[in-house]
């Protein structure tokens, strides 16, 4: 009988295990031994946000879908030698921040913001279908107004903000995405922070407010 | 849980106010041939990998047999030079020295066609002490050769056959007599013919008969007891042109006196 409760409760475990998703690291592992399937769960998770971490952080969609494309192909050949060292998301921002400084490398960005087509397109901003139209238009031009302030930001401080709203990571871990400390990561993020508060009070969040 | 500092919670604030507005407004995705074109590398990495790794394994046995069996032929082209040992020649060594097992111990000098001076020095004590008995032991050594060639004879002629260099080494070193040596040792002239004639009788010429010298005797022995003298004579002229230094059994020693001595 104990035998059979042990059976019992193994598959009960099982079960449990199933149910829970499998971690990013899981996933790696995976396809490290040749599982795709666990790739494209794996993917499917971080790329909107990669993207537009690339995207903010270049500016343009046709240089960022190039990067974006890098960053992946960077983390597919780097498969065999993957070892769960760190969360996955730590290592998968590390290699996007040298992608994009990589970029910069071959081409120094000339300015910040564009005008053109290409720029305006980044900075689309989609709304819930049931939203009322002012409220969405309102929406819309609180979150464009983020976005231009951020693009204005300095490259250390829109980093930090972008690592710590899309990456999701730690004050630790942007310190080890970007090689510098703790403290100056903080420092970082506060300052961006208090920049966009202030933007946005300036203009946009009194812009919603009266349409509000 | 480790608490947050006043700096922490004032940021956390911060973040808090502005995370839902950014969040709202950051909604961008990547296009649909860019997930397509990643997920076709993916595939690619781990088709590329599997063959890889599939690739590994074959080539590994490969490499392994190739070393094996060069090695094995290599091995094979060193032993092949060594002649293959005749077990019956080796049995008859065996026998020829159970049957004489004193004589077995003073053999080892005499097969060898150069002794060292030391072994010499050595053995000399024990020469000079026999040479007082030497009839004695003369006797003791045609009886040891009687029965030795009794026991290898038939086996030292299928050796002779086979090995050609052996068998009537073999053969001379258990009935060779001892006495023979002590004389060559003493005078270096005598030594030098001694040496040769050991040479000579380690390597036989062609028309060398193959039966042993100890056989050849006792046949020599027979004829003269049956009467053949002249015939027993020409034997033993033809035994003295093979083995010239060849001690002789008392009984053949007289016959000897009248057969023409051989030039040298």
């Amino acid at each position: 009988m104990p035998a059979v409760s042990r059976v019992v409760l193994r598959l009960i475990t099982l079960q449990a295990g199933m149910d829970q998703p499998a971690s990013d690291e899981d996933l790696m592992l995976r396809y490290r031994d040749g599982d795709v399937r666990a790739f494209e769960d794996l993917y499917a998770r971080h790329r909107g946000a990669v993207f537009r971490y690339v995207l903010r952080q270049v500016g343009f969609r046709s240089a960022a879908e190039e990067v974006y494309q890098e960053v992946w192909t960077n983390i597919i050949s780097s498969r065999a030698r993957y070892r769960v060292e760190a969360r996955f998301a730590t290592f998968l921002y590390r290699v996007a921040h040298n992608c994009v400084i990589d970029h910069f490398r071959r081409k120094p960005p000339l300015q910040l913001i564009s005008l053109d087509d290409d720029a305006e397109e980044a900075m689309q901003v989609a709304g819930p279908r049931h939203e009322q139209p002012e409220r969405a238009v309102a929406r819309r031009q609180t979150a464009r107004q983020l976005l231009r302030a951020l693009a204005l930001l300095p490259d250390e401080q829109r980093e930090a903000f972008l690592l710590h709203e899309e990456g999701g990571l730690t004050l630790e871990e942007i310190a080890d995405v970007t090689g510098v400390g703790r403290e100056t990561v903080k420092s970082r993020l506060r300052y961006a922070l208090v920049k966009l508060r202030q933007e946005l009070n300036g203009s946009g969040m009194s812009h919603e407010a009266d349409v509000a | 849980m480790k608490p947050m500092s006043p700096e922490d919670q004032e940021l956390e604030e911060l973040r808090s106010d502005l995370s839902g507005r950014y969040r709202a407004g950051s909604t961008e995705e990547p296009r649909a041939h860019l997930d397509a074109a990643i997920f076709a590398a993916a595939r690619r990495e781990v088709a590329r990998s599997r063959f890889t790794r599939n690739w590994h394994l074959p080539a590994s046995i490969a490499a392994v047999l190739v070393i094996g069996v060069s090695l094995a032929l290599m091995t094979s082209e060193i032993e092949d030079p060594l002649p293959p040992v005749d077990k019956s020649a080796g049995v008859a060594a065996d026998k020829a020295k159970q049957a004489a097992p004193a004589l077995a111990m003073k053999q080892e000098p005499q097969a060898r066609p150069a002794p060292r001076p030391g072994i010499e020095r050595e053995s000399r004590p024990s020469r000079e002490r026999s040479e007082g008995t030497d009839r004695e032991a003369d006797t003791r050594q045609n009886l040891a050769a009687e029965r030795a060639d009794s026991v290898a004879a038939a086996p030292s002629v299928a050796a002779s056959t086979s090995a050609p260099a052996s068998p009537p080494l073999e053969a001379a070193a258990t009935v060779e007599p001892v006495a023979e040596q002590k004389i060559a040792l003493a005078d270096p002239a005598r030594e030098k013919r001694a040496t040769g004639a050991l040479r000579k009788e380690a390597t036989p010429s062609p028309a060398a008969p193959a039966d042993a010298p100890g056989e050849w005797l006792k046949r020599i022995g027979d004829l003269l007891r049956n009467g053949k003298t002249a015939q027993a004579r020409e034997q033993l002229a033809e035994f003295r042109k093979h083995y010239p230094d060849y001690r002789l059994p008392e009984t053949l020693r007289e016959l000897e006196v009248s057969v023409k001595p051989i030039p040298q």
